[in-house]
């Protein structure tokens, strides 16, 4: 891709209009000519990428619903053309689902018809803003310090060129006015675009040995040094200056030690591939701790390959610096992921394996009384329940992070396919607790859901409930269905949930430190997720019991009457109220996340 | 016959507590049972057991670590065997190295990995008492 840089003008902005609706397209060409904006139509949808290609374009404003097709879809592959275009994004369809698609996909701005001509002027003079930055800022934009990274649009000062090329900032200017270099000046300033400066040196710097190895080195996404047998680097690219976060100036001619490891003696040489390479003559591989200039750690692959002469020795070692932080992170996450799932089902499996092998042992289970074995086995059966929850919630946690669940809403009866089989199915937890379920349940109760993605949320919010509820109290279940919405209230009687953790409870793995039970703390986070994928929400509340009433902790705290309780006496409870719309009836919603 | 041993159970799985207590009792031990290490100590307090059974991870990664050392450093319970309980996978440790510390290794008389079945812990049990 080619980014070229120029000055822009207002007058000279190109706003392309891609909309099919004559009487939106009328009213953008007529008010946006008035402002000075040179305004061109698009009628068909292939026709917008030869023109991104081709030409410069400086906004779009795309209609998402023309043509009956799903416009947003043409959003990214136009991000793939120029990243940078501002996409103002017009819609008749007001349904949130298409408002969060089209935002996901990066939209600058999204409009609804009709137009608020006020509104997408602002968010024109907006756009053209960015623009404007973005031309005069080009290398603000581009300061990160990630090393693997698409460099081909990167804009360098005359500074980063000198140092990616390795010549003079004189010589560069004078090659730039020349014209014999593709430059751009901006005031008094030059800029050159990497990819373009990089086939420039290719081309001519063929047959100029040195600069042809600085191209070498250049063309490595990976941090490359050429290090001499004192240890010392005597040449360097910039991606390894970006992977110690060191200029130039201060590398060469450094001891890499000292660059590298921020230490004043060498490594031991059974530890440094550097000199290891020097000795075996034969590359050397080894994994390095690397320390960047504010003391992050940078986890490495180090590989040293020994450069000869004629007759084979080694006078210098290329060292190649290839970060592997995020491997690295990514492998320790997954190793405690596994560690903790690993834990987690030792612990839950601990109680079924005593009974089941207290229950068959012939000499032990003589002595247990029919009304212990069953409660033993009860207790075994609700402990597998919990694994089996555990590994479901895991499965359903791991690809709605991946987003690689389909949401099949379908119309069905919410009492009848959803809740009453899942409060027979977390029956034995309540029985084994002697809990009691009060159920209250209104409205016609036909929604549009995605049926086993309900079961789990319902499931999974009456199981937090059995776990986190005192034995022998009542949970109260309460469904309603209205033509808006349907709400499901869970509240029992319990342990509660801490005035501080109420926003945190539906984060993944989150878990209270001394609740004296198991669970890996998914149960909410897949409730809240499945929420989302139906447009509803889950919200947690938690106070006390006075006379039976729960009472919130805000309403506790502002209601004078209550200041003479002491919290430490009172009961306390825990409401969960899943929300989502109940969908538009007559009309079967299928939907894909 | 020789007298009743005592025993008492540290675990903060209330379900596990259960089982075991049950399993130990029918096998002929007296056993105590409590969920965290403060009543732990608590009870030691009113009387010493002849075995205590200690999960590692209680409330906290550390508690079983921390709770082993200080009984083990106590003069009243130094001499009572402990036998931990653990769910750790040594092949995935969970930062099991930072939990022991740069002590040497926890000082107890014997460990036993969850899930464990009821004639083996047992069995672990015997040899601890010598019975």
């Amino acid at each position: 891709m080619t980014t070229e840089i120029r000055k822009p003008f207002r007058k000279h902005a190109r706003i392309v209009i891609m909309d099919n609706d004559e009487k939106t397209l009328k009213q953008l060409i007529k008010s946006l000519s008035k402002e000075g904006y040179k305004t061109e139509t698009l009628a068909q949808t292939s026709k917008v990428f030869e023109k991104i290609k081709n030409e410069q374009i400086d906004i779009l404003i795309l209609a998402v619903d023309a043509w009956g097709t799903k416009g947003y879809e043409l959003i990214p592959m136009i991000k793939k053309m120029n990243r940078f275009l501002p996409i103002i994004a017009t819609s008749a369809d007001d349904s949130i689902e298409m408002a969060t698609r089209v935002r996901e996909e990066g939209v600058f701005f999204y409009a609804l018809k009709p137009l608020d001509m006020k509104e997408i002027k602002l968010a024109l003079k907006n756009a053209f803003k960015k623009s404007i930055t973005r031309y005069y800022e080009p290398v603000t934009i581009q300061k990160k310090k990630v090393v693997h990274k698409d460099f081909e649009d990167e804009i360098l000062d005359l500074n980063e060129a000198s140092k990616i090329l390795d010549v003079g900032k004189q010589t560069l200017r004078k090659l730039a006015k020349k014209g014999e270099l593709p430059a751009t000046r901006i005031g008094q300033k030059w800029y050159f675009i990497r990819n373009q400066l990089l086939e420039w040196l290719r081309v001519t710097a063929a047959g100029n040995q040195k600069n042809y190895g600085t191209l070498i080195l250049e063309t490595m996404d990976e941090g490359v040094a050429v290090v001499d047998k004192r240890l010392k680097i005597i040449s360097c690219n910039s991606a390894y200056l970006q992977a110690l976060d060191v200029p130039r100036d201060k590398i060469i001619g450094e001891y890499c030690y000292r660059v590298s490891h921020r230490s004043m003696v060498p490594c031991d040489e059974s530890t440094c591939p550097v000199r290891q390479a020097f000795k075996t003559r034969r590359p050397v591989k080894f994994m390095h701790v690397n320390y960047d200039s504010d003391g992050r750690e940078h986890y490495c692959d180090v590989i040293a390959l020994p450069i000869k002469d004629k007759q084979g020795n080694v006078f210098q070692v290329l060292e190649v610096i290839r970060d592997s932080t995020e491997i690295y992170n990514l492998n320790e996450h997954l190793n405690w992921i596994t560690s903790f799932f690993v834990h987690e089902s030792r612990k839950t499996l601990g109680p079924i394996m005593m009974n089941i092998s207290a229950l068959v042992d012939s000499k032990l289970s003589e002595t247990i009384s029919v009304g212990k074995r069953n409660e033993m086995l009860l207790s075994s059966l609700c402990s597998l329940k919990l694994l089996y929850d555990m590994i479901r919630n895991y499965i359903i946690s791991y690809k709605g992070e991946n987003r690689t669940i389909q949401c099949l809403k379908k119309r069905l009866d919410i009492k009848n396919a959803v809740l009453l089989p899942v409060l027979e199915e977390v029956k034995p937890l309540f029985y084994k607790k002697n809990m009691d379920v009060e159920t209250r349940i209104s409205g016609d109760n036909v929604i549009y859901c995605d049926c086993d993605l309900m079961k789990i949320a319902f499931s999974n919010i009456l199981n937090n409930a059995s776990k986190y509820g005192t034995e022998g109290t009542t949970i109260q279940c309460v469904l309603t269905v209205s033509d808006k919405e349907c709400e499901l209230s869970i509240l029992n009687e319990g342990i509660g949930v801490p005035r501080n953790k109420l926003d945190d409870i539906f984060d993944r793995f989150a878990r209270f430190d001394k609740l004296e039970i198991s669970g890996t703390g998914l149960g909410l986070h897949v409730v809240k997720m499945i929420a989302e994928m139906h447009n509803g929400i889950i919200r947690a509340e938690s106070g006390f019991l006075i006379q039976n009433q729960p009472v919130t902790y805000n309403e506790f705290d502002s209601n004078e009457d209550l200041y003479t309780m002491k919290e430490e006496n009172l009961k306390k409870f825990a409401r969960f109220i899943l929300t989502i719309p109940s969908g538009e009836r007559g009309q079967n919603k299928g939907g894909v996340i | 016959m020789n007298p009743q041993k005592h025993i008492l159970l540290v675990d903060d799985d209330e379900d596990f507590l259960t089982a075991t207590k049950l399993v130990l009792e029918k096998s002929g031990y007296a056993v105590e049972t409590c969920m965290s290490a403060k009543e732990c100590i608590a009870k030691l307090k009113i009387s010493k057991p002849d075995l205590i059974i200690l999960d590692v991870m209680m409330e906290s990664d550390h508690s079983g670590f921390d709770l082993c050392r200080e009984l083990k450093r106590d003069l009243g319970t130094k001499e009572v065997p402990i036998l931990m309980l653990t769910a750790i996978d040594q092949k995935y440790p969970m930062n099991f190295g930072s939990a022991a510390g740069d002590e040497e290794w926890l000082p107890v008389e014997g460990y036993v990995e969850k899930p464990v079945e009821a004639n083996v812990l047992v069995e672990r049990i015997k040899k601890l008492l010598r019975d």
